[in-house]
């Protein structure tokens, strides 16, 4: 019964059934838990305590939730902040990034920023995640959320909080950046 | 007692929620937080708003302080005449007033400039309203007492105009005949002070006792405290939009005017 029902309907449901916000975790985790994973390169205990920790905040917040935003970009919203927010505490920074480039990934990016998708699988992924990597945070989060999580302009603005002329500034140099250290590295532009 | 391995995460989350007795927070709290940002961004464009007042306040007065014909002031002259305080308090509270507009619910959405330029918009408008009430003197007055290194413009008017042998006088009014008038300076000195025939009969109708007014002229008798005047203006600080100064200047055309004011005339002719 509960997997036709939209996130959104469940959100409402879980005010009056607490039970039905299981199903809202497990429509979550996955994504939530390699999220977090992408944007902290945590270890697998400290992953699995923020995303406990992320789904507290979320069940304690849930009048908070506005019917005008999607929930997903809602709860991505909350996982963010208290990554950020489990970094701020221990006084450090999320420890380089781990990040899972597949082949769509790889897509996504060359046609992006230009670059000859083929020029990118000659070489090995490992050389986009080191350019990756060298992204300062605001840059990297807005990479990770278009192209890892795939998420629209309008979604990513709701996630990070800022404006979406932010957004759409932020992922132009992103890619500029990424284009600029390929083009370092060698690889040809389309 | 559960075996927590072999739990699912959402078993596990349900778990804590209970053992914790964790329960969603009210729509209310949520509502009254956001309600309270969008107070603090209104109290903090109320606060950036009489800083406006008092800093139209000075910027309108600046020329009543300083008399005219007379070198660029000092630097501390200067200082105490521009509204740094004001200046400082509209600047730091248009920031609040942005981040707390920023933290509403949906606020994160608004651009920088659009929103900067419709509380700065918000912010002076407001100003504007609160001076032609006559906020901005009073306001400058009660900095000038209570704030160190604030000092009043009547001060700094004193100071600048009170100089009878550079040709400088102010005082209060207290006699006025078509011959002259009579002014008590703020040392509670009485000047007799007789009218240059440059002085236009109709602009000498137009001074009143009780008026504080800056004299122009020379001494003619510093025992005496006798004073020829060339120009006479109101220095009475206009709390509101400035209304025309009254003024008695010379007369025009300036074929009209005698020599008697000729050394002093350059600068006061315009």
């Amino acid at each position: 019964m509960l997997d036709t029902r939209t996130d959104e309907e469940l959100a409402t449901l879980c005010l009056s059934d607490m039970g039905v916000f299981g199903e809202i975790v497990e429509r979550y985790e996955r994504r939530l838990r390699a999220y977090i994973y992408r944007i902290g390169k945590l270890g697998p205990e400290d992953t699995e305590d923020l995303l406990q920790d992320v789904f507290m905040k979320v069940y304690q917040n849930l009048n908070s939730f506005d019917a005008g935003l999607k929930f997903s970009s809602w709860i991505y919203r909350i996982a963010h902040n208290e990554t950020m927010a489990f970094f701020r505490k221990r006084r450090a920074r999320p420890h380089g990034h781990a990040l899972d480039v597949d082949e769509q990934v790889i897509e996504n990016i060359a046609s992006e920023t230009d670059v000859l998708k083929e020029s990118m699988e000659a070489h090995d992924a490992v050389r986009l995640k080191e350019v990756l990597a060298t992204l300062s945070r605001e840059y990297y989060d807005v990479i990770i959320l278009r192209f890892f999580e795939h998420k629209g302009y309008d979604e990513i603005s709701d996630i990070l909080a800022v404006p979406p002329g932010t957004v759409a500034t932020r992922l132009a140099r992103a890619k500029a950046q990424i284009r600029k250290q390929m083009n370092t590295n060698g690889y040809v532009y389309a | 007692m559960h075996n927590h391995d072999s739990q699912s995460t959402s078993e596990k989350i349900l778990e804590r929620i209970k053992d914790a007795k964790v329960t969603p927070r009210s729509r209310l709290f949520f509502s009254l937080k956001n309600a309270a940002f969008w107070l603090l961004a209104g109290v903090s464009v109320l606060v950036g708003a009489l800083a406006v007042s008092s800093i139209l306040f000075r910027l309108i007065n600046i020329p009543r302080v300083l008399p005219p014909g007379l070198p660029p002031p000092p630097f501390a002259v200067v200082f105490h005449l521009v509204p740094v305080l004001w200046i400082a308090l509209f600047t730091a509270f248009s920031y609040l007033a942005y981040r707390e507009v920023r933290s509403t619910k949906r606020g994160y959405r608004y651009e920088l400039p659009p929103l900067l330029l419709m509380l700065l918009i918000l912010t002076a408008g407001l100003g504007f309203a609160f001076y032609e009430t006559g906020t901005g003197i009073v306001l400058d007055r009660f900095a000038a007492r209570h704030v160190p290194f604030q000092r009043d413009l009547e001060g700094l008017q004193r100071e600048r105009w009170l100089r009878p042998e550079n040709g400088f006088l102010v005082g209060r009014l207290t006699d006025v005949t078509p011959a002259g008038i009579r002014i008590s300076d703020p040392k509670e000195v009485v000047w007799e002070i007789t009218f240059s025939e440059s002085i236009s009969d109709e602009k000498k109708g137009r001074l009143e006792s009780g008026e504080r007014v800056g004299v122009r002229g020379r001494v003619l008798d510093a025992d005496a405290n006798t004073f020829l005047a060339c120009d006479v203006r109101s220095l009475e600080f206009e709390g509101r939009l400035p209304s025309p100064m009254m003024r008695a200047g010379e007369k025009n055309p300036p074929e009209m005017r005698s020599t008697e004011c000729e050394d002093v005339r350059p600068s006061i002719s315009n």
